[in-house]
C-alpha cells in the first residue's frame, strides 16, 4: 500500500519507503545547513544537480508539487532581483549601467549565489515534505526519546489542524447561510467579513479543549515528562540509513574542512 | 479540572499547547502562501492575532504552542526548513511580550478598560518592531537582503513590523474581547506562567 505523506503519495518499492523515518527528516535537514556554508558560484551550482538528482530521481514528487516550489523560488527571485540590484549598491566593476542604476559585477555574482542556493533549498524542501507525513514526525520523537508528554502534545496538534481546517468550512457555510458574502465587496468590506469568523471559529476550538481533557483524563492518563514506556512506533534504523547518515556526515567533515582551509573553493571570489 | 488556580502541570496544559499549536501551524502556513517575496515575511500577518490571545490566555504553553507551529507553518508553506526556522522563531516576542505585559500591569485580557486596550496597543507595537528587528537580521545574515540598514533592509523591517502590528491590535483585540469571557469560564485561563 503506497504512504501517504504531507504533499504525495510514495510507493511501497521506493527507496524512501524503506528508510527509516529519522533518517528521512536527517539529511534533508543536514543538506539544509550546508548549503549555508557554500558560497561560490560553481559549488552551489554542484549541490542543486546533486539536490535535484534526489528530487527527480529519487523522490519523484507530483507535478504540482515541483511547480508549487518552483513558482515560490520565482516570487522569491524577483523580490531578490529587486533588492540586490535596485535598492542596494554593492560595490564592484560596473557591469550593466540603466541610466542612474550601476549594476556592479559582484552584484550579478551575489545574486546568482543566492539564486542557486535558495533553489536547492526550496527543493531540498520539497524533497523532505514529498518523504515524510505526521507518523514520521511522531516515530522520530519516539526514537529520539523525547518526553511522553512532548509526543502526546505533537500527536494532538497534528490532528487538531485537521479538525481547524474542518471548522473553517463550518463557520464559513454557517455565515453565508446567514447572507454573508466573503467574495463580493470592496477589500474593507471583506476584511470585515473575514475578521467576523475569527470569534466562532476560536471559539469552536476553544470549546473542544475541556471535552478533550475529560476523555484523556477518563482514560486515566497522567501528565508525564518522562520517557515513554511504551513504543507506537518502530524507528529501526538499516543498512541503508547508516549508509545515508555516513555519507552526509562524510560531505559536511569535506565541506567544513574545505571551508576553514581553502576559502576559495567555497567563498566568494572578492 | 475547571479550577485554574489548582497547581503543577495538568493534562488540561497539554491539551490546550497542542490545540494553540494546531490552529497556530494551519493559520501560519495559510499566512505564508501571501507573503510579500520574502520567504515566511507576510504583509498582514493574520496569524498574529492568534499569538496576542494564546500567550495572554495560556501563558507559555501558548507562548511556545503558537512558536513552535509559526515554525511549522512556515515550513509547509515551502520557506526552506532552515531558513523557515530561524526566521520564525522570533516570533516568540509577539506573544510573549503581551503576555508578560498584561500580567506584569495587572491589565484585563477582556479589554474592558481604555487602559487595557492602551497597554495591549503599545505591547504589540513593541513586541512586533522587536521581532521585525530580529527577523529581518536574519533575513540579511542568510543573505537575503543583501546590505545591513539600507533601502531594502528597512522596506522589508516595516512590512513586518506594521503588519504583523495592524493584524496584532486587530484580530487580537477582537478575540481578547470576544473570548476571555469563555477562555475564563471553561476554566482555561493560566493565571501564573505554567499553571
Amino acid at each position: 500500500m503506497s504512504m501517504r505523506t504531507f504533499l504525495s503519495h510514495i510507493p511501497p518499492d521506493s527507496v524512501v519507503s524503506r528508510l527509516a523515518s529519522p533518517t528521512k527528516i536527517f539529511y534533508p535537514l543536514f543538506f539544509s545547513v550546508i548549503i549555508l556554508l557554500v558560497q561560490n558560484i560553481y559549488v552551489n551550482a554542484l549541490i542543486l544537480v546533486v539536490v535535484s538528482a534526489i528530487l527527480f530521481g529519487v523522490v519523484k514528487p507530483g507535478i504540482q508539487t515541483v511547480k508549487m516550489f518552483t513558482i515560490g523560488w520565482i516570487l522569491l527571485s524577483m523580490s531578490m532581483i529587486l533588492f540586490y540590484l535596485v535598492l542596494s549598491d554593492i560595490p564592484g566593476s560596473v557591469v550593466y549601467q540603466i541610466g542612474p542604476l550601476q549594476i556592479s559585477d559582484r552584484a550579478v555574482y551575489l545574486l546568482t549565489v543566492m539564486l542557486l542556493r535558495f533553489l536547492s533549498m526550496f527543493y531540498m524542501s520539497a524533497i523532505l515534505l514529498t518523504s515524510i507525513n505526521q507518523g514520521d514526525i511522531l516515530s522520530t520523537a519516539e526514537w529520539l526519546r523525547f518526553p511522553w508528554a512532548v509526543s502526546f502534545m505533537l500527536a494532538l496538534g497534528f490532528r487538531s489542524m485537521i479538525w481547524f481546517i474542518e471548522d473553517m468550512s463550518t463557520t464559513t457555510e454557517a455565515l453565508q447561510s446567514r447572507g454573508m458574502d466573503f467574495r463580493e465587496g470592496g477589500p474593507i468590506r471583506r476584511l470585515r467579513n473575514y475578521l467576523s469568523m475569527f470569534v466562532p471559529l476560536i471559539s469552536l476550538s476553544i470549546r473542544r479543549i475541556p471535552v478533550i481533557t475529560y476523555a484523556v483524563e477518563s482514560r486515566a492518563f497522567k501528565p508525564s515528562f518522562a520517557r515513554a514506556e511504551v513504543k507506537f512506533y518502530n524507528a529501526k534504523l538499516h543498512r541503508i540509513d547508516y549508509a545515508i547518515v555516513v555519507t552526509c556526515l562524510l560531505a559536511g567533515f569535506l565541506i567544513l574542512y574545505l571551508k576553514t582551509t581553502n576559502q576559495i573553493i567555497l567563498g566568494y571570489p572578492f | 479540572m475547571s479550577e485554574s488556580k489548582t497547581e503543577g502541570i495538568r493534562v488540561i496544559h497539554l491539551v490546550m499547547f497542542a490545540i494553540a499549536f494546531g490552529l497556530e501551524t494551519v493559520a501560519s502556513w495559510t499566512a505564508s502562501l501571501f507573503s510579500i517575496g520574502i520567504p515566511g515575511v507576510g504583509a498582514l500577518w493574520w496569524p498574529n492575532g492568534l499569538q496576542v490571545a494564546f500567550g495572554s490566555w495560556f501563558g507559555m504553553w501558548g507562548v511556545l504552542a503558537v512558536t513552535a507551529g509559526n515554525i511549522l507553518g512556515c515550513i509547509l508553506a515551502g520557506t526552506p526548513v532552515v531558513f523557515g526556522a530561524s526566521l520564525s522563531v522570533w516570533i516568540i516576542f509577539q506573544s510573549l511580550l503581551p503576555a508578560a505585559g498584561f500580567r506584569h500591569f495587572g491589565a484585563d485580557p477582556a479589554l474592558k478598560t481604555t487602559r487595557d486596550w492602551m497597554i495591549l496597543i503599545v505591547l504589540v507595537l513593541v513586541s512586533s518592531a522587536i521581532s521585525a528587528t530580529f527577523g529581518i537580521a536574519v533575513v540579511t545574515m542568510f543573505g537575503y537582503i543583501p546590505a545591513w540598514f539600507d533601502a531594502s533592509w528597512w522596506f522589508a523591517w516595516f512590512v513586518w513590523a506594521l503588519g504583523d502590528s495592524l493584524m496584532g491590535i486587530l484580530i487580537g483585540g477582537i478575540l481578547l474581547r470576544g473570548l476571555t469571557p469563555v477562555v475564563k469560564r471553561a476554566g482555561l485561563y493560566v493565571e501564573g506562567w505554567w499553571s
